[in-house]
């Protein structure tokens, strides 16, 4: 049995489409001072292959006033936190040397957070 | 190019002395994972001019704004796509102008995906087997000595729509010459049909350009 689980463990590694969900709509909520709430919306378009996600991230300041804090296109994010008064977020970039040319190279960006109006 | 070019391990050292690309360089031949089955052949493109004495055109995954390196990296292709580059890139650049240094930016090659459709995940990408690529620029000097660096987003095409339409009409025939009867309207390439039918609007930032797959797929994304 355990041969056997041997033999097939790359081909059910192999099957995977997408190990680390970055191929999907996404959404976070994080949260900011003041008792405030960051929250992002990602939209998967699958373009270009590079970065093929578009997030937009929000600070919602109350229920009618949101102020953008960043909107990028991207391949992957591993986590996006609040670190001293900034939103820092774990970008994996495309990194065409992965065999299946995945998003694996980590890359940390801080985005400075708005004032509420 | 080298004789021998070493892949992702030393067990992937591998000699293709008859592949001896003409208009392009390679870093190294690797394997890339696909819905295939078996690890497809194909190639690192190079981004690092090493010898600007030949000419090459090169790759790069960065910006157009920087600098390329020798640790700069290219995209990956598929043997066959890299042939066909090989074969066709020069003539279809000289198209746009584009006589010396001639460099793409901001590239994609290989990735193992499939096509995002509303109901989900497609049918698998022509960028899953290597056998096409995600443009964002190119920049190039002309005959007269003058650079030329086009932005290949919706608007940079437009700003530079004589020497666009040149290099995607060039492709789009060499594509339609190659598939031949099989698909003589070369149906769902994005690069034979242009970048901006109606509902492309996900390629208003970039060029993608397809080479035609001996493998059957189709899929233009």
């Amino acid at each position: 049995m355990q041969i056997i689980l041997l033999i097939l463990f790359p081909f059910i590694f192999t099957l995977e489409d997408d190990p680390n969900g970055f191929f999907k709509d996404r959404q976070w909520s994080v949260k900011a001072p003041q008792g405030k709430m960051i929250k992002a919306e990602s939209k998967y378009l699958g373009e270009p292959i590079q970065r093929p996600n578009n997030v937009k991230a929000h600070l919602i300041c109350s229920k009618n006033n949101k102020v953008a804090v960043f909107s990028k296109k991207y391949c992957g994010i591993n986590y996006m936190k609040v670190v001293a008064g900034k939103l820092e977020v774990m970008f994996l970039d495309y990194n065409s040397k992965d065999p299946r040319g995945y998003c694996t190279k980590k890359r940390i960006e801080r985005f400075d957070l708005p004032g509420c109006k | 190019m080298a004789e021998t070019t070493q892949g992702n391990s030393s067990s992937e050292r591998i000699d293709f002395t008859n592949r001896d690309f003409e208009n392009i360089g390679t870093n190294a031949f690797v394997r890339l994972d696909s819905y295939e089955g078996a690890p497809l052949p194909g190639f690192e493109l190079q981004c690092h001019d090493n010898d600007p004495a030949q000419r090459k055109i090169a790759f790069c995954e960065d910006g157009c704004d920087e600098t390329p390196t020798p640790e700069s990296n290219g995209p990956r292709v598929s043997q066959e796509c890299a042939n066909f580059i090989d074969a066709w890139i020069r003539e279809c650049v000289e198209e746009m102008g584009c006589h010396s240094a001639v460099r793409f930016c901001g590239v994609g090659g290989h990735a193992k995906r499939k096509k995002n459709t509303p109901d989900g995940p497609g049918s698998p990408s022509r960028h899953s087997s290597g056998d096409a690529l995600d443009l964002f620029g190119i920049k190039c000097r002309k005959s007269d000595g003058s650079q030329l660096s086009m932005d290949l987003s919706k608007q940079g095409r437009a700003n530079n729509r004589e020497a666009y339409d040149k290099f995607v009409a060039c492709w789009r025939d060499k594509v339609k010459e190659y598939e031949g009867p099989k698909d003589p309207t070369c149906k769902g390439m994005i690069s034979c049909q242009g970048s901006e039918e109606p509902n492309n609007h996900l390629h208003n930032d970039h060029l993608h350009l397809s080479c035609p797959s001996p493998r059957g797929n189709t899929g233009g994304t």
